[in-house]
């Protein structure tokens, strides 16, 4: 695929996605949570250590949300850049155990420490009157601990997918030697 | 490659990695500072132009979705539910024909007494177009600051039930925070028996009407409306019924568990209030 229609292609991909997440997912609710596809998607390319050529387009997804969601604008990205670090960092370590336990020990960590960071986050705003609507995004620990569960296993679904897919589209891996084989 | 080159490499490897983690943090602290001094309604409108299309087509096909989904669920009470709705509907013509007459008398008297007639609020249609992914609480609606809309205005559904108010506006889409979110607060009475007291959100989850003094008495059932206290929010619009009442000792002040009017799984088309 030519350059430019990669990007084309890959922004039309990040927009449908967005579209997703704040039309259909909310209407798909399950014990109270929503799923994070933008979020699933981030983390997975994070374990997967396949950085694709527009690495960038891994947080537009996120970006997007949060410019449309944010309280205040950033703080999403923030707290998805942060975990998605980590988790790059650590698959380092952990994929030389046990492959299928580490994508799930990964998930998990990459998605707790997203919520994690963002409440804190949040939570600070709130302290310091930078946003004018914090969002009451804590209900209680059981739908926050759901939510965790369910996102970690929305996360593994992408990673597999994208371990699917960088087999078809050459532009999702820059030529590093992935992790996972 | 000997051993030397291999560490060199790979130090500049993590050297490259530190400088790009940094490098983004510094692009997303450069970002969260733009966003509090409000120097992204471009990009955000760039955003909405963006997706706009896409968010009207999966919003038609999710209230699709959403709406043969709950067919199937309610198929087996509709038999029941429509023989009361039956009951109801009659018992409304009736009250609707007394209120009528009620309102025309009303307007002569006005007139005679030489008081001002207040006229109604002006409205804007604006369609759903996009809901918070978090926590359901927030919702995106087509319509902004080049329709006239500003921050706090109310947003009710097409019979006056209220949903909430304007958080956020930009150039054509507005941020709209629902009447059940934590932060919400908004001046209410009771239409029987005429207490005053504060409607707030429970967690996204329920309604709480506070600030209810001991000594007044509210019936179960009655309908809380609007005071109109808040500027940008009208008199007499419908926030729900009381469910329960909960008093408890030692304390000066009661509470109202309040069930909404508005059902905010299926909003598609909202109005806008500009008093």
């Amino acid at each position: 695929m030519q350059g430019a229609l990669k990007v084309i292609f890959l922004i039309f991909l990040c927009v449908a996605i967005i579209a997703f997440q704040l039309t259909i997912l909310p209407r798909l609710t399950i014990f109270g949570v929503i799923l994070n596809l933008a979020l699933a998607i981030a983390i997975a390319f994070g374990i997967s250590q396949r950085k694709p050529h527009f690495s960038w387009l891994v947080f537009m997804p996120i970006f997007l949300l949060d410019l449309f969601d944010g309280h205040p604008v950033g703080f999403l990205t923030l707290s998805c850049w942060l975990a998605f670090s980590m988790v790059s960092w650590l698959a380092y370590f952990l994929f030389k155990k046990n492959e299928m336990a580490a994508v799930w020990i990964l998930s998990v960590i990459g998605v707790s420490l997203f919520n994690f960071i963002f409440l804190v986050l949040t939570k600070l705003a709130d302290l310091l009157n930078l946003s004018a609507q914090p969002p009451a995004i804590f209900r209680s620990w059981t739908v926050f601990l759901i939510g965790i569960l369910m996102n970690s296993f929305l996360t593994v679904l992408a990673f597999a997918a994208i371990k699917k897919l960088t087999g078809h589209f050459d532009f999702l891996n820059n030529g590093q030697a992935p992790v996972i084989k | 490659m000997s051993g030397h080159k291999i560490t060199r490499s790979m130090m500049k490897l993590s050297r490259r990695k530190i400088i790009g983690f940094f490098g983004a943090l510094a692009v997303i602290l450069l970002l969260i500072f733009f966003g509090l001094n409000g120097w992204l309604a471009a990009p955000k409108n760039v955003a909405y132009f963006l997706t706009s299309p896409f968010l009207k087509a999966f919003q038609w096909s999710g209230g699709k979705i959403s709406n043969a989904w709950q067919v199937f669920f309610t198929l087996k009470n509709v038999i029941k539910e429509n023989a009361a709705l039956s009951e109801e509907n009659s018992r409304l013509l009736q009250e609707n024909i007394l209120l009528k007459e009620a309102a025309r008398e009303n307007s002569v008297l006005r007139e005679r007494l030489g008081l001002n007639i207040q006229l109604p609020p002006k409205t804007v249609l604006a369609n759903v177009i996009g809901r918070d992914f978090q926590t359901e609480q927030f919702l995106l609606i087509d319509k902004g600051e080049a329709d006239g809309l500003t921050p706090g205005l109310a947003v009710v559904t097409a019979n006056n039930f209220l949903v909430g108010k304007i958080t956020e506006v930009q150039r054509s889409y507005a941020k709209i925070i629902l009447i059940t979110d934590g932060n919400s607060s908004i001046n209410a009475f009771t239409q029987e028996t005429r207490v005053s007291g504060v409607i707030k959100g429970v967690h996204g989850l329920q309604l709480v009407m506070e600030m209810i003094p001991v000594n007044k008495d509210i019936k179960s059932g009655e309908t809380i409306l609007t005071s109109g206290n808040e500027k940008s929010i009208s008199q007499n619009l419908i926030i729900g019924n009381v469910a329960d009442v909960v008093a408890k000792e030692n304390e000066i002040f009661k509470q109202a568990i309040v069930r909404p009017a508005a059902d905010f799984d299926s909003l598609e088309k909202l109005f806008v209030l500009i008093p």
